[in-house]
């Protein structure tokens, strides 16, 4: 414990460490706020022009316009959005969805105050009743057709899956029925937080990541260079149980930081778009269809933590790096690499595999997040068991610290100087 | 208590850095004299354990240094080149090593108040390590390896860097303290270790060329210079 403390205190006191934590902190707030800017919302005026508003100021306007169309999504809140939607679409000869200040399109004034708070819903149909090429026609569908919904979305996930080559699979299906399941119906709408916002939670995530790699590569190959190994190296404690003691103290460190990045990230994100937007269930903010059976807030704190799974990973992943390269720049450039690594990989397969997940950082990154790996569906299969994708990705993140963190143990203590 | 150092070689890919050294050391100081290159350093961190042999082994109480953690306890070494963390103090570097060598909690501030004591350092306890003179590094050096009370320390050029008055200081502090312990102190400078070492080792070309009691010897810069002058000394290997 004693020793504990005092590689704590060594890596606290660093000033890489320091100028990396207010680095991250500066990044998660900026990109909370970042996040908020990518609303807007044309709003007419009354003379006749369009005001358009960004930031919180839309945020506010699209909140206050949607407030009648937040609760549970039941068959009758279905029927009456497609009534209204008929209705609309009738008495104006024109499509609702359609909106603007032009005479050919919907008037916009009608729109915000009849269909947006609609709007949630009439998209669930459409993907719904949908097919594969497109959106249904909502002006052809009955008002009866409505009465299995749920039913309708499960087919949906099958058509889905069908369609595409790499899940048509009939295990990789009866998996997708099992987890979906476990979805929580009726969904629940809570209008506010937006897709965007979820970008910058797992982009946030993603620099954090790399943020512990940088700083934890060169730990031991540091002092590899600068000759400090040596006189460490000969001490009581200065093989297995430093290299043990060093991983807990950058596993403690990473995760100090990770926690309060994205602890704040969070923080902010919330308070701009208001807590109670993460009622929403996260088949209405994605597909109706999507697997996870979670609401907004819980997918925050499930990205969070598997973020923090990840973080962990790649923390022991940099510190086995560094105890191999004895240059601290090569151990930073090499840590860098390995944590974008499965970035490059799913750009250029552009599809999940075993060998990505394998990779410690491939719960992070672009398009290869673990956000996309839980609302896209995403699987792979072993023999006859199908495993969805994001469970494999933590189940690795464990493994792989496990295995790193024994590997740092055998090449550090083998590690001979020149 | 002895350090039993029996065929020690090694080989790098061209070079033969260290020939087949044999010899056993008891408490005391030994000199390990020779040039630069010829395998000082690397029979040093043999000797630290750091570096693996190509043959041989070296002892401590009769026990394999690489299996031995008696050995890691009651060690000390100052490598020939030392850089520090640049963000740590004097102090918090000392109590870093205190954790590191398992000295008792409650005996590490007085024995740390001792070293920087003794060698001078009081003052600068609070500054950054990166912030002092090459002397004064030298010095934490020192500390750190005498930090454990060691029953074996090795200095590979434990002088390199101090001023004269500092060599003086440094020297009547070893003699003071070495009488029960193994000193292996290494350096190519003779005055150095003609007035402490009770032993004078003679490395040349890897080998050990000369092992002598050094006060048998009235002028050892001269058996110095005749060993690296391959002129014929007529000496005696102890």
């Amino acid at each position: 414990m004693r020793l504990y403390k005092q590689e704590l205190k060594r890596i606290l006191l660093a000033k890489r460490t320091k100028v990396i934590f207010i680095i991250a902190m500066v990044m998660s707030v900026f990109l909370a706020l970042l996040a908020s800017e990518f609303n807007d919302a044309n709003v007419p005026s009354e003379d006749g022009y369009i005001t358009p508003l960004h930031g919180k100021e839309a945020i506010h306007f699209l909140e206050d316009a949607s407030v009648d169309g937040n609760g549970e999504v039941t068959i009758e809140s279905l029927k009456n959005a497609l009534q209204r939607y008929q209705d609309l679409y009738n008495e104006y000869g024109m499509d609702p969805l359609k909106p603007g200040m032009s005479d050919d399109k919907f008037p916009l004034n009608v729109y915000w105050e009849e269909v947006y708070p609609i709007n949630s819903l009439l998209r669930m149909m459409n993907i719904a009743y949908g097919t594969n090429d497109g959106q249904a026609d909502l002006m052809a569908l009955k008002l009866s057709d409505l009465d299995n919904f749920y039913g309708a979305c499960e087919v949906r996930l099958e058509d889905a899956m069908r369609s595409d080559d790499l899940l048509r699979n009939p295990d990789y299906i009866s998996k997708a029925h099992a987890l979906y399941n476990n979805v929580e119906k009726p969904f629940v709408i809570s209008h506010g937080y937006t897709r965007d916002a979820f970008d910058y939670v797992s982009f946030t995530i993603l620099l954090l990541v790399l943020f512990s790699a940088v700083m934890v590569a060169p730990v031991f190959s540091e002092r590899y260079e600068s000759g400090e190994d040596s006189v460490i190296r000969c001490t009581e404690f200065g093989r297995g149980k430093l290299v043990r003691t060093m991983l807990m103290a950058v596993i403690t460190v990473s995760s100090i930081m990770y926690w309060a990045g994205i602890g704040t990230h969070l923080l902010v994100s919330d308070m701009i778009f208001g807590m109670n937007t993460l009622k929403e269930s996260v088949q209405v903010l994605y597909t109706v269809y999507s697997l996870p059976a979670l609401n907004l807030l819980e997918l925050q704190i499930v990205l969070a933590l598997t973020g923090w799974v990840c973080c962990i990973a790649v923390t022991v992943m940099a510190t086995c790096v560094s105890s191999i390269m004895r240059e601290t720049s090569t151990a930073m450039v090499v840590s860098i690499i390995m944590v974008f690594l499965p970035t490059f990989i799913y750009m250029g397969i552009g599809s999940v595999s075993w060998l990505l997940a394998l990779l410690p950082s491939a719960a992070v990154g672009l398009s290869n997040n673990m956000l996309y790996s839980l609302v896209d569906l995403r699987f792979l299969k072993i023999g006859g068991i199908v495993f969805w994708y994001p469970v494999v990705l933590v189940f690795f993140d464990i493994i792989e610290t496990v295995v790193f963190g024994i590997i740092s143990h055998f090449v550090y203590i083998r590690h001979q100087v020149r | 208590m002895e350090l039993e150092i029996k065929n020690l070689s090694k080989n790098y890919k061209r070079k033969k850095a260290v020939k087949d050294v044999n010899v056993t050391l008891h408490p005391g100081i030994w000199g390990l004299l020779g040039a630069n290159g010829a395998g000082k350093t690397t029979l040093m961190r043999m000797l630290a354990g750091i570096l693996e042999p190509s043959n041989g082994t070296v002892l401590y109480c009769g026990k394999d240094i690489r299996s031995n953690a008696q050995y890691r306890s009651e060690f000390g070494f100052l490598p020939q080149e030392i850089q520090f963390s640049k963000d740590l103090t004097v102090d918090n570097y000392l109590k870093y090593m205190a954790a590191l060598k398992n000295i008792p909690l409650e005996e590490t501030q007085e024995r740390i108040d001792n070293l920087l004591q003794i060698l001078t350092l009081t003052d600068v306890r609070a500054k950054k390590i990166v912030k002092l003179s090459g002397g004064m590094k030298r010095r934490v050096g020192i500390a750190q390896a005498m930090l454990n009370d060691p029953k074996v320390l090795i200095l590979d050029e434990p002088t390199a860097g101090l001023d004269p008055g500092e060599r003086i200081r440094f020297r009547n502090f070893l003699a003071q303290t070495s009488k029960e312990r193994i000193v292996v102190l290494s350096t190519h400078i003779v005055s150095d270790i003609e007035d402490i070492a009770d032993h004078v080792m003679i490395m040349k070309d890897g080998e050990l060329n000369r092992i002598v009691r050094a006060a048998e010897y009235d002028d050892l810069e001269k058996l110095y210079v005749s060993i690296f002058m391959n002129e014929e000394a007529d000496y005696e290997i102890i």
